[in-house]
């Protein structure tokens, strides 16, 4: 016998993202989802944010790596609530799942927070393909990874709300249009927001300060 | 490799349907989006791999490739894209939204259900 089932199978736990995401709202804390490669400087742009606002806003990170909590002992000396989720020996190393996001909020002070940053895996793949309950995907890129990648990774930066375009100092030894890389990837999708900056040098990093205090005045004023 | 977790997913699905008439599942049929992020050879080979043992064991895997379909928002043309440029060939809007490519489906399961059940 055949049975006509036609059932969607889902596989990126849709309803727990938005299970998720209703709770967040409920509480009025931001969550942004970062993607990017692996060393293009996430870590690095969460200690600037997180030196930036520590007096202006109550901050936490859900930190995901395949292996080591390197990136989580970074952080802490910032002073802020880590909950790391090694993501090796769960079958999914190459990113973040709202059911793993959703574990690893318990041990935050959820309603002592303003905002919360979701340091995915490193991969421009897989973590395009799952909400995890954010306001916002942003998309973390490096000058030296190529102005190619918006026509190769089409799929992360069409889920994307910004990219960041970190390492602007390497410009004069990268051959990097940025207007190649910004029309590639407006092809995908044409509503995305565009930061370049280089956390290094602190140059442009104020627009992106500037679009985190937006967003949380949008997520207390809908509350 | 997250295609091992899907494919666990779909076999659980599997069996809980053979369970329920007693049966074993003799075929599968998938419709695999392309903007889902899933690889079907990956795919395919997990679902053989794990079927092992199971209820599913040898089961014929069928999948097909779903188009990623869009639709412009500002004048509702809806359109194939397969070069991943997400604009409106008519009207240029890059205002479309993915009408169906993303998700993963199955479609049918075939089942072998013994004599009298």
């Amino acid at each position: 016998m055949e049975l006509d089932v036609k059932k969607k199978v889902d596989f990126a736990t849709e309803e727990i993202a938005d299970e998720l995401k209703e709770i967040f709202n409920r509480m009025g804390i931001l969550v942004i989802n970062m993607i990017s490669s692996p060393g293009s400087g996430k870590t690095s742009l969460l200690e600037s944010t997180l030196s930036r606002f520590h007096e202006d806003y109550k901050i936490a990170v859900v930190e995901g790596d395949p292996a080591t909590n390197r990136d989580a002992r970074r952080l802490e000396r910032l002073h802020v609530p880590v909950a790391m989720i090694n993501t090796a020996g769960t079958g999914s190393s190459c990113h973040l799942t709202a059911a793993q996001v959703k574990d690893a909020i318990e041990s935050l002070p959820l309603d002592d927070l303003d905002i919360v940053f979701i340091e995915n895996v490193g991969n421009l793949v897989c973590p395009a393909a799952y909400d995890l309950g954010e306001h916002a995907k942003v998309l973390l890129f490096s000058v030296p990874e190529g102005d190619d990648k918006p026509a190769k990774y089409p799929l992360a930066f069409r889920v994307s709300d910004c990219v960041l375009v970190n390492k602007i100092d390497l410009m004069p030894y990268c051959d990097f249009s940025m207007d190649d890389f910004v029309d590639d990837a407006k092809k995908v999708n044409s509503k995305l927001e565009f930061f370049a900056f280089s956390i290094k040098t602190g140059e442009g990093l104020s627009t992106w300060f500037e679009w985190i205090e937006e967003r949380v005045r949008q997520i207390r004023a809908s509350k | 490799m997250h295609e091992l977790g899907i494919a666990n997913q779909i076999l659980e699905l599997l069996k809980s349907e053979a369970e329920k008439r007693d049966a074993r599942v003799t075929g599968v049929t998938l419709t695999i989006g392309k903007m889902s992020g899933i690889m079907p050879d990956s795919l395919v080979f997990l679902l053989e791999t794990i079927s092992k043992g199971t209820a599913c064991e040898g089961m014929k895997i069928d999948f097909s490739l779903e188009e990623t379909r869009l639709e412009c928002k500002s004048c509702s043309h809806s359109f194939v894209t397969s070069d991943f440029d997400f604009r409106c060939p008519k009207c240029k809007s890059g205002d479309c939204v993915i009408i169906s490519g993303k998700d993963l489906v199955i479609d049918k399961i075939g089942l072998e259900v013994p004599d009298g059940a």
